[in-house]
């Protein structure tokens, strides 16, 4: 999936205009020429005319019309359902640990991960449970960072 | 060890099975959130009370840094925890300044105050090479230019230092923003900056500038306190010079969110207490050159209550707080 | 001389070294940790520092950060997760290296010039401090602001590729950088009014996310089928590393000394360091066509840079008590507790504690050479798990490390976003590294330029009045116009510029 180079400079432009935009409600400084709004609106201006340089040079290289060139695995559902499913784990591990408890959820994550990716069932599951453990106990108990935990599985904290 | 207090906590968990209230606070570690990052005052304050806190309670208490937004991200964190005593956490000053700022709905009501531990009161400082020698100096010249001619800096835009500034301009009849506030991002930067030619003036507190005055890099002309500084027994304070009567502190304090049950909060206090006048948190406040000041749950509250009144008082007049 | 050898002895003493060794194993651990910073390891440290003696109190900080810096190239080389923004300057060559099966090259390399820099940077240190020191107090908001424009300026030169589409991966750093509250004038941007995103977009999650979560995307992509060549067996770490220093001696002292140069200045660090150097040595390299691919040429510079630059960031914390870092701001707090007051009156006072430390210093950065190797033997091992066994226990330590940096689940959310964002980037070919760049140094250049502009009342000839801001000035102009004319002159695009 690629975007031409025509593409990516009017989408650069039209970024560079939504940024100006909403910067447009940002203050000053009380008393001040500059404040809140000076850094986002000249990462506006330099954005756009970034965008407009490539529209220019697009156009001189003979470019007529926006185009995007589609890369292989976009053609194929079951590649597209593995992309998805990665942003799924993350958001159930965000979703679920501070319910189950990290261990139980880090487990579940890595074992259904790499049932995706076609591991045996029974090798995802011894590894994700070493896994799980050994970032319990390196970060969790070592490390001191308060991984989430629930009165489930309570004692393994 | 741990696993020994693992297995005792669960084996009296199977005894008491069926009487629900029986387990006596605090039966598993207890969460410390520092809204700074690691490695400052805040988070040194903290991981040592953490400390001696854990030795008192005989559970762990881990320090969590939760920083950003000005010290926002942090104070709510606390504020939002269940007040079941296990998570408390340390509350800046910040937390009189930020909802007249307009940031935040969170005021200093949404906790249960422990105690204040340290105050560091603010200070007047300038660049050695400016000449000044006495506040009385300062304060003429700034008096006789037009405003805006000085610069001063030390902390963030509406920050602590800034409010204080302010405050003190007011009680001299100058406009608050007589002396243009340069926003910095914490002292250290500010007083670099003024070493460096930038600003004129910092009024930070004198701790935070204790190894560019030892360096004769800075000089401090008055502390803004009701008395002298143990720490520096020759700088006057503004009363006993201008004449002002503002003060201003930076203050540290122990605190968990609103609602605590009542054993639990007096368990808690009490542990902090221990804590605070442990040897180990002594000297360290000492050696760091911090204030020590010790105010207990109502009295601490009342301190803290006065400081959001007088502070908001001054926001307002100088446009640092939101309509 | 008696000062040097009163130093020896409070230093080569059973309970110190022992106490140096542990704490370089400490450090190596936590650096080795994706997500977890030198800051951190320097953190846990400190209460332990409250029970020991100066010297070994010092000792431990300064190894276990010395070790955390290194370390953190350990995750960047092998799973492209860079522990450190400046590592992420050369991230893309040392994870292309690890992909040819070679990635002691790539750790070798980072080791030894990261001790080569460490050391370079301390003998500044022990022979110019108080010089360099009243240098860097000379730096104003000014003076930054042309550095960091300088900083950013690397972003077109080290994007492989079209650098039009380098400045597109600058700016949505810069956009990012944008957001949250942490501005001069301390108002919420785009917050949305969430209490968190107040906090902005922190660099670590975001890292992660960029490099980290867009590689395990691509692998489950593939469903893990991609074939690695075997990893070579190991020539023997140093001995390439002999053969590099013959190759690039110009490059390790360049990235030396600037690097320590850079540290020095206390409104700047390692990250700037090594993106600076890591530009100069594309710039200047007979082969600049060959970075982005496998090349150890900017690993020599850059990886001795940022060690550098961690031993220049002591030049004002011991002269003046001016914390450069957060790390140097800890072991300020940990000198005063000790009874060491930095400020030049030590050096009078206590010579012979400030000689410990710089002994400290050097054997930090020497110990660091056996423990880096064996924590390479170790990490190689790494890529003889397969690839769809490794990338969900590697996505699962991302949201750990994610997590970690601030303790909240946000963070996770952060790196969840920034993964999108940075596949969809390199589907583009639009490179990562210049968006952590505009990432990190965008907060610096709003800071820089709104506080200068308070300062001057609002006038732009303010940037040129102070000699050391004018010199950077002009040279940064010099860096953008030249490349200018001479397009101008010939009149046609240069190499490199047009895609197939």
């Amino acid at each position: 999936m690629r975007v031409t180079d025509l593409t990516l400079g009017l989408l650069t432009l039209l970024g560079g205009i939504a940024i100006y935009i909403s910067a447009i409600e940002f203050q000053a400084i009380p008393g001040q020429a500059y404040g809140a709004g000076t850094m986002p609106r000249a990462v506006a201006l330099v954005t756009g005319l970034t965008g407009l340089f490539m529209i220019v040079k697009a156009v001189m290289e003979g470019e007529r019309l926006p185009g995007l060139n589609l890369a292989d695995w976009t053609q194929s559902p079951a590649a597209i359902a593995r992309l998805v499913s990665v942003l799924v784990l993350i958001v159930a591990y965000i979703a679920l640990s501070p319910v189950l408890g990290f261990l139980p959820t880090a487990v579940a994550v890595m074992t259904i991960g790499m049932l995706i990716l076609r591991v045996r069932w029974w090798i995802a599951v011894i590894i994700a449970l070493v896994a799980a453990i050994a970032i319990q106990q390196s970060f969790g108990r070592l490390l001191l960072v308060p991984l989430p935990r629930s009165d489930f599985l309570s004692f393994l904290w | 060890m741990q696993f020994v207090k693992t297995a005792a906590a669960l084996g009296g968990l199977l005894i008491l099975a069926g009487t629900v209230s029986a387990q006596e606070y605090p039966e598993r570690p207890i969460q410390l959130i520092v809204p700074w990052g690691a490695g400052g005052g805040t988070d040194a304050v903290g991981r040592l009370l953490g400390a001696e806190i854990q030795r008192e309670l005989g559970v762990p208490v881990n320090v969590v840094n939760r920083t950003g937004g000005s010290g926002v991200v942090g104070h709510s964190a606390i504020a939002n925890a269940d007040p079941d005593g296990y998570t408390i956490g340390i509350m800046t000053i910040e937390i009189d300044m930020m909802h007249w700022q307009g940031l935040t709905e969170l005021t200093y009501e949404d906790f249960d105050i422990l105690a204040i531990v340290n105050a560091d009161p603010g200070g007047v400082m300038v660049s050695a090479e400016s000449g000044f020698d006495s506040v009385e100096a300062l304060l003429e010249s700034i008096k006789s230019e037009p405003a805006g001619t000085y610069k001063a800096s030390g902390t963030g835009q509406g920050g602590i230092w800034h409010v204080g500034l302010a405050g003190w301009l007011l009680s001299e009849d100058l406009a608050p923003d007589h002396v243009t506030f340069v926003p910095s991002q914490g002292a250290a930067p500010g007083l670099t900056d003024m070493v460096a030619g930038g600003v004129d003036i910092v009024p930070s507190s004198l701790a935070e500038g204790r190894s560019m005055i030892d360096a004769n890099r800075v000089v401090a002309l008055a502390t803004m306190s009701a008395e002298r500084q143990d720490a520096f027994p020759d700088v006057p304070t503004l009363a006993e010079t201008t004449g002002s009567d503002w003060t201003v502190a930076v203050w540290r304090s122990v605190a968990a969110p609103d609602g605590l049950p009542d054993d639990v909060k007096t368990k808690l206090m009490d542990a902090v207490e221990v804590a605070y006048n442990s040897d180990a948190y002594q000297t360290f406040m000492a050696d760091r050159g911090f204030g020590l000041r010790w105010a207990k749950g109502d009295d601490a509250t009342e301190i803290v209550a006065n400081d959001d009144a007088a502070f908001g008082e001054v926001m307002k007049q100088a446009g640092l707080a939101a309509e | 001389m008696s000062t040097v050898i009163d130093a020896a002895q409070l230093v080569f003493q059973p309970y110190v070294l022992l106490v140096i060794l542990c704490s370089a194993a400490f450090g190596m651990f936590v650096g080795a940790i994706p997500g977890l910073t030198a800051t951190m390891a320097t953190a846990l440290l400190v209460p332990v520092t409250f029970f020991m003696d100066p010297v070994p109190a010092i000792a431990t900080i300064v190894t276990a950060t010395a070790m955390a810096i290194f370390a953190g190239d350990i995750p960047g080389t092998m799973l492209r997760m860079p522990g450190t923004p400046a590592s992420a300057a050369y991230v893309q060559d040392a994870y292309a290296l690890t992909k040819q099966g070679r990635p002691e090259a790539a750790l070798g390399a980072s080791l030894v010039f990261s001790s080569i820099g460490g050391i370079f940077g301390t003998l500044v240190l022990i022979t110019a401090s108080p010089v360099l020191a009243e240098i860097a107090l000379k730096f104003s908001s000014f003076e930054y602001f042309w550095l960091v424009v300088l900083g950013l300026s690397c972003a077109v030169f080290i994007s492989p590729g079209s650098p039009a589409r380098g400045l597109v991966a600058l700016f949505i750093g810069l956009f990012a950088a944008t957001i949250g509250l942490e501005n001069p004038a301390g108002a919420p941007r785009y917050t949305m009014g969430s209490v968190e995103l107040m906090g902005g977009v922190q660099f670590i999650p975001a890292m992660i996310g960029l490099f980290a979560v867009s590689e395990v995307i691509r692998t489950f992509i593939k469903r893990g089928e991609e074939v690695r060549p075997p990893a070579t067996p190991g020539k023997g770490i140093f001995r390439q590393q002999a053969k590099n220093l013959v190759t690039y001696p110009v490059q390790a002292l360049r990235g030396s000394a600037m690097g320590t140069a850079i540290g020095a200045l206390p409104g700047a660090g390692a990250d700037i360091a090594a993106w600076i150097s890591f530009a100069i040595s594309k710039k200047f390299s007979k082969t600049p066509e060959k970075f982005g691919t496998g090349h150890v040429e900017g690993l020599v510079e850059a990886g001795a840079s940022n060690n550098a630059a961690m031993s220049g960031a002591w030049i004002p914390a011991l002269v003046f008590g001016i914390p450069g870092d957060s790390i140097t701001a800890i072991v300020i707090g940990v000198l005063y507790i000790k009874g060491i007051n930095p400020g030049p009156m030590v050096f009078i006072t206590q010579p012979q504690m400030i000689y410990a430390v710089f002994i400290v210093f050097l054997l930090a950065n020497l110990i660091m050479l056996p423990l880096g190797w064996l924590a390479i033997k170790g990490a190689r091992q790494v890529l003889s798990i397969p690839q769809k066994v490794l990338m969900p226990v590697i996505l699962m330590f991302c949201m750990v490390g994610s997590f970690a940096i601030n303790n909240s689940a946000f963070g996770i959310g952060i790196m969840l976003v920034f993964g999108v964002i940075g596949f969809l980037m390199e589907e583009n070919d639009i490179p990562i590294a210049p968006a952590i760049l505009g990432l990190v140094l965008g907060p610096m250049l709003e800071q820089n330029f709104v506080t200068s502009m308070i300062k001057s009342d609002g006038s732009f000839i303010a940037f040129f009045e102070r000699p050391i801001a004018a010199g950077l000035g002009l040279f940064t102009i010099a860096v953008w116009m030249i490349p200018l004319l001479l397009l101008l002159l010939r009149r046609r695009p240069p190499a490199g510029v047009s895609e197939p």
